[in-house]
């Protein structure tokens, strides 16, 4: 092996990988930075008010990168944005129609290099951000799914009885999955389901704590049953492995955890 | 992250059919309308016949007010949600990520095409014609260049054989003017 043959093949890829298109207002530099939706990034060089700048040209901001759109992902998104930009020092102007522009700027041609290889990893970081789908979809669906299913089940049951998504009025923040309203007694129920362990185990220690606070409540005489309903058709069902978190909740509820598959036992418990 | 469009990659056979046979466009000329869903695009379609598909197909011309940015895409949603055959006259160069293409030969500079391979996953290529730098230039600053290109090579033309014509409906300065973002008029600190 030819160390030398090696280091100028990679020296020269990496090289002529970098592009330049001469346009009227700038010089675009289409950099050697790829993203993971397999665009390469430009920045733009441009001489401006006896400044150089050097600028995304509001491509970010145009999504010309041509990147998905996540919704609920703004808030982590903002949050990388502004990392990247505290790090790279890159700053940010918007024009008069509302675009975005990152720029840095220079005092000198000698500068010019340093900055754009700062704002092309810049550029590389945010639109990183913008391809990563942060929610976990399958997780999402299957935690809707079984929630409707459940409370479907309940309204057909116990029709104007069950209130859902709902609280005791002394403890407003510790929302129920259900809470059922019979004969003036209490019943609260809460859903347990997850596509891994992790996940459900998370339902199960949120179940343990609105149970627990459940008791001190003022209504707590009038409490008649403390109902779980476990999910034991989802994919994080591993009652062994999860053997200690569903003894700490046996001691916090009333009945033993009510399984999906076995639902009629609640027309029995309520 | 997984670019593979799974749904051309398992009909490769119907979409080699869609680019490959001819297709007519049905309206002569293309009004560009300002997009709903973006206030800073303009965009025109029309329904296109395939000789041997029945299924619905778009042609799509849009235009950005700002610069002279310009896309043509052909969809056919039954097959697929992202337009099966595209143009992109401007924006940023597209990866060729594949092993057997040296690294420096990876980078598809604008204006070029976007298509799929036989494994689902996007490629960008430019044909001769846009291969020729004088001719790109040319075809990236005119929309109605760009589209005569973009019909030659995925076997799209009117029933008279000529290719749509776009026509801005309410033209908001001269529409053949290249347009350029002022930097003087941003203030940069």
């Amino acid at each position: 092996m030819n160390n030398q043959e090696i280091i100028d093949r990679i020296k020269s890829s990496f090289c002529n990988l970098t592009n330049f298109k001469v346009r009227n207002n700038a010089l675009e530099v289409i950099t050697a930075y790829s993203t993971i939706n397999s665009k390469f990034v430009s920045v733009f060089i441009t001489f401006t008010k006896n400044k150089i700048v050097v600028t995304d040209s509001g491509w970010i901001d145009q999504n010309y990168y041509d990147t998905p759109l996540y919704y609920d992902s703004e808030f982590i998104i903002n949050r990388v944005t502004n990392s990247f930009q505290s790090s790279f020092n890159v700053k940010s102007t918007v024009d008069k129609e509302g675009v975005n522009f990152y720029y840095k700027t220079c005092d000198n041609i000698e500068q010019i290099p340093s900055a754009v290889f700062d704002l092309a990893n810049f550029i590389v970081g945010v639109v990183n951000a913008f391809c990563i789908q942060y929610k976990d979809e399958k997780e999402e669906k299957e935690r809707e799914t079984f929630r409707r299913d459940a409370n479907d089940y309940l309204k057909a049951n116990y029709t104007d009885k069950v209130k859902l998504r709902s609280a005791l009025d002394d403890f407003q923040s510790i929302k129920f999955n259900a809470i059922i309203n019979k004969s003036s007694k209490l019943y609260l129920l809460t859903y347990v389901t997850g596509s891994t362990q992790t996940y459900f185990e998370n339902d199960l220690r949120k179940s343990i704590v609105n149970f627990e606070i459940a008791v001190k409540s003022k209504y707590t005489d009038l409490i008649k049953e403390r109902l779980t309903i476990v999910n034991d058709t989802s994919d994080g069902y591993l009652p062994d492995k999860s053997a200690f978190i569903f003894e700490l909740l046996r001691e916090k509820t009333t009945r033993e955890p009510v399984k999906w598959t076995e639902k009629e036992r609640l027309l029995e418990l309520i | 992250m997984n670019r593979t469009n799974k749904d051309i990659r398992d009909q490769f056979d119907f979409f080699r059919e869609l680019i490959t046979v001819d297709k007519i466009v049905l309206s002569k000329t293309i009004h560009l309308e300002p997009k709903k869903s973006n206030a800073k695009w303009l965009t025109g379609q029309s329904s296109v016949q395939h000789e041997t598909i029945n299924e619905e197909i778009s042609f799509t011309v849009e235009r950005s007010k700002r610069d002279s940015k310009y896309g043509v895409k052909l969809r056919c949603p039954s097959l697929t949600g992202e337009p099966f055959f595209r143009f992109d006259s401007d924006g940023p160069a597209h990866r060729n990520d594949f092993p057997e293409i040296p690294l420096e030969e990876q980078s598809v500079t604008t204006p070029h095409f976007n298509s799929y391979k036989e494994d689902g996953k996007p490629i960008a290529y430019k044909n001769e014609t846009l291969k020729n730098e004088k001719e790109a230039q040319i075809i990236a600053e005119d929309v109605n260049f760009g589209v005569s290109l973009f019909c030659m090579e995925s076997n799209t033309k009117l029933s008279t054989g000529d290719f749509p014509s776009i026509i801005d409906k309410a033209p908001e300065f001269a529409f053949t003017a290249v347009q350029n973002i002022n930097f003087d008029n941003i203030s940069f600190e």
